[in-house]
């Protein structure tokens, strides 16, 4: 079976992914971007009424994800018909370059999606949000973006310790709401969470891949599912109380 | 374990957490532009500035601003209409009574199309926002 090394060396020594799990890693991020794209359309069509802030922020976030992911998806199909296995006749570069500038964008425009969440989900104080602005201009665009670029783990963990907290305000959401709707949100922020955690560990087995990329598509449907529910209409059932 | 109603309370977590009446028991600004549009179209899709004030518990003041917004906006319309005359006789002249408004018409707010597309979609908004936890 071929297989090749991943974009970035995550051991001393490359290890390697086989070749059709690329094909898989295509379907679940064209599919995150599908999903995020609808809920950016969502945001927006939403923005035009409110005029919010949040509003504009998740609008603004889920079109960063869509970008991230659909460069992930267009890296993995490349890799997938790279043209020594399988002879396709396009060729914009070597495996190695078309994976490195995707990758490179996928970082950039997550992390900015990222970010955006984060912010959102500040608490409305004051002084927080003026300390945390004071800190976006001085400090956070030196330490992370050259973090970006030293390695794949680093990545994760600052996509882990983001998201950690975006999860962690839609866990009170959940626990104050307690309906489904909410309980989606939180589910798809806590899986997409893991899967960025599941990669840390792909070092020891490459077939965490397929479980961090089935968790990635688990909380993306998460979030497909609320949408659905809230485009239908549904009456919000409270979960428990 | 610190509860997390507790944190709310603080202004810890939760800024932005609150419902319509929520823990601050201040409506958000969409949602008194809701509570307006639906008085309008409570009354049949055109409302007089009186009952709206009272039919979403605004003061002048405040209702006046929104107002200006959500005809800005196109969400209502401003219309006047010729207040109805009384007239009667007293002796040989007749005395005509003009409306009740000193420009002699009556102001009306009318919703719009775009204004009960908002009331319809209002729900699935207030759904979305509420399932990633902000209030509209």
């Amino acid at each position: 079976m071929p297989s090749v090394s991943i974009g970035i060396e995550l051991a001393s020594e490359p290890f390697l992914i086989p070749i059709w799990f690329y094909s898989y890693s295509f379907l679940v991020y064209a599919i995150s971007a599908l999903i995020s794209a609808l809920v950016a359309y969502f945001a927006y069509k939403f923005f035009k009424m409110t005029k919010t802030k949040s509003s504009l922020m998740l609008v603004f976030s889920f079109l960063f994800l869509t970008a991230a992911y659909s460069t992930l998806s267009f890296t993995s199909l490349y890799t997938y018909l790279y043209k020594p296995y399988f002879q396709v006749n396009f060729n914009l570069g070597s495996l190695s370059f078309v994976n490195s500038v995707g990758l490179s964008l996928y970082y950039i425009t997550s992390m900015i999606a990222y970010v955006a969440l984060f912010v959102m989900y500040l608490p409305e104080i004051k002084e927080l949000k003026k300390l945390f602005k004071r800190e976006i201009k001085s400090k956070l665009s030196v330490l992370y973006v050259p973090l970006w670029y030293q390695s794949l783990m680093d990545f994760h963990l600052v996509s882990i310790l983001i998201l950690a907290y975006v999860a962690l305000r839609n866990v009170a959401n959940f626990y104050k709401k307690r309906d489904v709707n909410s309980f989606l949100v939180m589910s798809a922020f806590i899986l997409i969470v893991s899967s960025h955690a599941a990669l840390l560990f792909l070092e020891f087995d490459p077939t965490i891949y397929i479980a961090a990329n089935t968790l990635l598509v688990a909380g993306f449907s998460s979030l497909l599912i609320m949408l659905i529910r809230v485009s239908s209409g549904g009456k919000s059932r409270k979960s428990r109380k | 374990m610190v509860k997390v109603e507790n944190l709310e309370s603080r202004g810890v977590i939760g800024g932005s957490f609150d419902e319509d009446r929520g823990e601050s028991s201040r409506r958000s600004r969409v949602s008194i532009l809701r509570d307006i549009l639906r008085t309008i179209n409570n009354k049949g899709g055109r409302a007089k500035p009186t009952h709206i004030l009272y039919g979403a518990n605004l003061s002048y003041d405040r209702l006046k601003k929104h107002l200006e917004y959500l005809e800005a906006e196109g969400f209502v319309k401003k219309n006047k209409v010729e207040g109805k005359s009384k007239s009667y006789v007293k002796g040989k002249t007749e005395i005509k009574i003009e409306s009740k408004t000193e420009n002699g018409g009556q102001t009306y707010y009318e919703i719009t199309k775009k204004g009960l597309e908002f009331l319809s979609g209002y729900n699935k908004m207030k759904k979305f926002f509420d399932a990633f936890g902000f209030s509209v």
